[in-house]
């Protein structure tokens, strides 16, 4: 493994990377890769956050923000990290079990029907590989589906991943390109000169660096306290998986505008999670890391409903929480920050981090290294939200109220 | 993963996940310094006993890697239901938690 020489010789950081998840691992390979002399600080463990509590479902995301430059924007991006992902095996050396076998968002009820009809309608306008099945033909591509379902949109180049082994194949190939990986060291704040941001305080230390890069996710806002109130909302998500079984599902799954998914994993476990409106008012805004009853028994009636099968057969062997950062507009805050020179941000990547890291990734990097970074990333200017606050249109939370977002 | 050149063969220290302690030595030189840290990078103490009977074997190798001592090394987070719960006991509407 190649040594943090630029550390042993006594020299600065160029860039400091705050956040050990898929995004800050992703930034710190691409950085390290191209040269730069890295530091990236990660006050818990690698994949400790969202990025170690996820359901590894990839490709998706776009779905939301159909039809529109928003939309081709964010297909972009999520197509760029697959094509990145794709590459992984090769250049990282790292197994990720990626498996793209397409995905199927299933049609329970009539509103649902009208919903994926539009999307569909109008992601084919731009190209997009969804197709429309009724039940027939969604039950040919998963048998174990319920006959009372409607149908099913069916999107090919999606599928999952196993999360862990992609942040720390990140993780690893940073530290060979030299990055130092400094775990259980917390950034307090950010280091200030006027307006610039000119390193952190970590664990008492002052840490310089040309450029400080945020990757704290649903933790952004402690460090940036500017951040327009509502901006980037922590928003819990819960997670069962079952004792593994021969295989069932055979593509992973969504359903219910997408608040509801699953997946089998390659050794037989299901994996779902969704109901977060279930969760006594406390899904928005929650940082504890801990699981509600209503929300498992939602989740384990999703099962049983879209699965008959599995009654009798599947036992669920854990559940667990994760805090995501779940952004005003369902979008990632993801470039320079305006007003403070120095500091870039990515974060705010609500439940699609693993559809987008990758490229995110990329993106910074190209961006610190003044590269065109070849993607449309105007929807994700991080400064985009009006100081006094972030009007609350995010679609992964439509119909659940603004209310429960519990920002100020 | 560890580039350690010992002769031994790997023992198997998470039995329901058939992780040796080859995989958990290489967690450690990557960075793990819990037992939390190893399950994320290896799934060692995830599968059906979650961790009963393998944690305190982690902790160890753990600490005898790093040369911290067994009490700095943070413990695995529970992640309920301890035992196998049938899918559909849990849709029911008064499921325990
Ligand atoms: C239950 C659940 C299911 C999900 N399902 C999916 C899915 O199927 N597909 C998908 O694409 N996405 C999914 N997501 C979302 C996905 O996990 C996130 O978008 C992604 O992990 C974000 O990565 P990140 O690196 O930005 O954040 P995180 O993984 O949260 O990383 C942020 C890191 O920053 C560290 N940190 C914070 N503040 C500081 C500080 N001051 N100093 C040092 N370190 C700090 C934290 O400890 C943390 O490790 C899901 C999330 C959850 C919780």
């Amino acid at each position: 493994m190649g040594g943090t020489v630029w550390r042993e010789h006594g020299g600065r950081p160029d860039v400091i990377v705050v956040g050990g998840g898929v995004v800050g691992c992703s930034i710190a390979y691409r950085l390290a890769a191209d040269g730069r002399r890295v530091l990236l600080l990660e006050r818990r463990g690698l994949a400790a956050g969202a990025s170690g509590r996820n359901g590894g479902m990839t490709g998706g995301g776009s779905s939301l923000h159909a039809a529109s430059s928003v939309g081709r924007a964010v297909a972009a991006l999520t197509a760029a990290n697959l094509a990145l992902l794709r590459a992984v095996p090769d250049e990282l050396g790292a197994e990720i079990e990626l498996r793209l076998p397409g995905t199927l968002d299933v049609i329970s009820t009539p509103e649902q029907h009208a919903h994926l009809a539009a999307a569909v309608a109008s992601q084919r306008e731009g190209g997009g590989g969804i197709v429309l099945l009724d039940r027939d033909e969604a039950r040919a591509v998963m048998p174990a589906l319920s006959p009372a379902i409607l149908g099913a949109a069916f999107a090919a180049d999606r599928g999952h991943l196993w999360p862990f082994a992609l942040v720390h194949a990140f993780a690893a190939a940073a530290r060979r390109h030299g990055a130092e990986l400094r775990i259980g060291s917390a950034a307090e704040r950010l280091l200030r000169a006027g307006d610039r941001v000119v390193g952190v305080v970590a664990g008492g230390e002052r840490i310089a660096a040309d450029e400080v890069v945020l990757a704290t996710n649903a933790y952004t806002p402690a460090l940036l306290p500017e951040l327009p109130p509502g901006a980037i909302v922590p928003a819990r998500g819960q997670i069962l998986v079952t004792r593994p079984l021969p295989p069932l599902l055979t593509v992973p799954f969504g359903t219910n505008f997408d608040k509801e998914y699953g997946r089998q994993t390659p050794d037989g476990r299901i994996l779902c999670g969704g109901y977060r409106r279930l969760d006594a008012g406390e899904g928005l805004g929650a940082t504890a890391e801990r699981v509600s009853p209503p929300v498992l028994a939602g989740i384990a009636r999703c099962l049983t409903g879209l699965f008959p099968a599995l009654a009798g057969r599947a036992r669920v062997a854990r559940a667990w929480a994760g805090i995501m950062g779940f952004t005003a507009d369902g979008l990632p805050l993801l470039g320079p920050y305006g007003p403070a020179p120095g500091l870039t941000l990515a974060a705010g990547f609500n439940g699609n981090g693993f559809s987008w890291a990758a490229a995110a990734g990329r993106a910074v990097a190209d961006l610190l290294a003044g590269r065109d970074p070849g993607l449309d990333l105007a929807p994700f200017r991080p400064d985009r939200f009006a100081a006094g606050g972030a009007a609350w249109r995010n679609p992964y939370t439509a119909g659940e109220g603004v209310g429960e977002r519990g920002a100020a | 993963m560890s580039d350690r050149s010992d002769a031994r063969p790997p023992r198997q220290v998470c039995r329901c996940e058939e992780i040796g302690d080859d995989e958990i030595r290489g967690a450690v030189a990557a960075g793990a310094r819990g037992v939390n840290d190893v399950k994320r990078a290896t799934r060692a103490g995830m599968g059906a006993c979650q961790g009963i009977y393998c944690v305190p074997a982690i902790a160890a190798l753990v600490a005898a890697e790093t040369g911290l001592p067994m009490e700095r090394i943070a413990p695995m987070t529970a992640r309920p239901p301890a035992r196998l719960l049938p899918l559909e006991r849990l849709a029911e509407p008064d499921a325990p938690s």
